[in-house]
C-alpha cells in the first residue's frame, strides 16, 4: 500500500470513534483528557488499538504521545516493529507504515499495520487467568471492541519492557 | 463460535472428587469402582479426570492465540459468555511447546475448577486430538506416577494403571489454578 507520507503530529489526526461517528459528538461524554477508567471489570476512556498481523493490542490513549505515517521506503529514526508474538523483528516490514511513540520512551517509533484511536471506548475486560500468564507476559485482559474484533489490553510501558527483555 | 459443535458430558458438579459408584466385596477386601474420563496426548500418554469436572466437549474450537503467553497455552476460547484458557497437556508435560502456531486442536474439553484467589468456580479447557474415553477403575488399579515428567506430582492427585496404560488422575484446581513455569 502506498502512503502519501504525511506525518500527523498527534493522535488528533486520527479522529476515529468507537462507534464510527464523528469525533465531536462524543466529546462531552469523555472522561478527563486522556484518562482511562477501570471499574467493575469494565474499561472506559480513550484508547488506541495497535495492529500487528492478526494481533490487536489496546492501550490507553495517554500512553501514546505521537503517531505518524511512513512514506514508502522512508526510514524513521528509532523505528522498530514486533511480530504477532510481540518479538522484535530484524527490520520494519513495508506494510507497517503507521508508527507511534510511547510516553515511556518517546524516541522510539513503533511501527504497526494499523493504528486506530477509539474515543470513549466502553468495553468489558476479561482478565487473562494466571495459568495463561507467564511472568513476562505483558498482556492483562481480552476485550471485544465495538466492531466485534478482539484485542489484548496492555500498557505501553509493559509492552516496551517485554520487547526489550526478549531482545536481550 | 456459531460453527462450533457442542457435545454435553454428564458431569454436573464442580466438586473435584470422584463419585465412587459403590462397593463390591471380594473376599475380605472392598473394591471401589469409579469412572474416569481419560484423554490421550502425545504418543501413548494419558491423563484422567473426574467426570464431575468434565463439562463439555467442543469440536473444532475457535481459539484466540495469546501472544507471549505461557508455552503450553493454545489460546483463549469464548464459551457461554466467558473467555476460558485452552491448554496443551503434551506441551506442559514435555516442558516445551509441541504444537505449531496457528494450529487448532480437534477438540476442547471444558472442565471446571475452583479459582484459588476468589474461591469461585472457574472453567478451563484442554485441547485434544481425539475424544476422551470413559473408563471404570478400581482402587486396586492404583499405581505410582510416571517419573518422566516432574510436573505430575504438582497436578495429579493419584494414578491408576489401566490395561497397561499409566493414567495420572489430574486435579483441575492445580492444573488451571496457576502458572506452570
Amino acid at each position: 500500500m502506498e502512503v502519501q507520507g504525511i506525518v500527523h503530529d498527534g493522535l488528533s489526526a486520527l479522529p476515529v470513534l468507537a462507534d464510527g461517528s464523528a469525533a465531536g459528538s462524543a466529546a462531552a461524554q469523555l472522561p478527563a483528557a486522556g484518562s482511562v477508567l477501570q471499574e467493575g471489570g469494565w474499561l472506559r476512556g480513550n484508547c488506541v488499538a495497535l495492529v500487528t498481523g492478526t494481533v490487536q493490542l489496546l492501550v490507553p490513549q495517554h500512553d501514546v504521545v505521537h503517531t505518524g505515517y511512513l512514506q514508502t521506503g522512508e526510514a524513521v529514526a528509532g523505528a522498530l516493529a514486533v511480530s504477532e508474538e510481540l518479538l522484535l523483528l530484524p527490520a520494519v516490514p513495508q506494510d507497517c507504515f503507521v508508527y507511534t511513540a510511547f510516553a515511556d520512551a518517546p524516541a522510539v517509533n513503533w511501527c504497526w499495520n494499523d493504528v486506530r484511536v477509539l474515543i470513549d471506548l466502553h468495553v468489558q475486560l476479561h482478565p487473562l487467568p494466571n495459568v495463561v500468564l507467564a511472568p513476562h507476559t505483558p498482556l492483562t485482559a481480552v476485550v471485544t471492541l465495538p466492531d466485534g474484533s478482539h484485542a489484548f489490553y496492555t500498557r505501553a510501558a509493559q509492552l516496551s519492557r517485554f520487547v526489550r527483555q526478549q531482545a536481550g | 463460535m456459531s460453527e462450533t459443535n457442542h457435545r454435553m458430558h454428564t458431569g454436573q458438579s464442580a466438586a473435584p472428587h470422584f463419585a465412587w459408584e459403590g462397593a463390591e466385596h471380594h473376599s475380605e477386601r472392598v473394591q471401589r469402582v469409579a469412572q474416569a474420563r481419560v484423554v490421550v496426548f502425545g504418543q501413548r500418554r494419558y491423563a484422567g479426570f473426574s467426570p464431575n469436572v468434565t463439562i463439555e466437549l467442543v469440536e473444532h474450537p475457535v481459539l484466540l492465540e495469546v501472544p507471549a503467553s505461557a508455552y503450553y497455552v493454545r489460546g483463549m476460547m469464548q464459551w457461554h459468555g466467558r473467555w476460558i484458557p485452552v491448554l496443551d497437556l503434551h506441551s506442559l508435560i514435555m516442558a516445551h511447546p509441541t504444537f505449531g502456531r496457528g494450529t487448532v486442536p480437534r477438540f476442547a474439553l471444558v472442565m471446571s475448577y475452583t479459582d484459588r484467589t476468589t474461591g469461585e468456580p472457574a472453567f478451563g479447557a484442554l485441547g485434544l486430538p481425539v475424544m476422551p474415553q470413559t473408563v471404570s477403575i478400581t482402587n486396586a488399579d492404583a499405581c505410582g506416577l510416571p517419573v518422566r515428567s516432574d510436573l505430575w506430582p504438582y497436578i495429579a492427585m493419584s494414578c491408576v494403571s489401566f490395561r497397561g496404560a499409566v493414567i495420572p488422575i489430574v486435579d483441575t484446581d492445580r492444573l488451571f489454578g496457576s502458572y506452570h513455569g
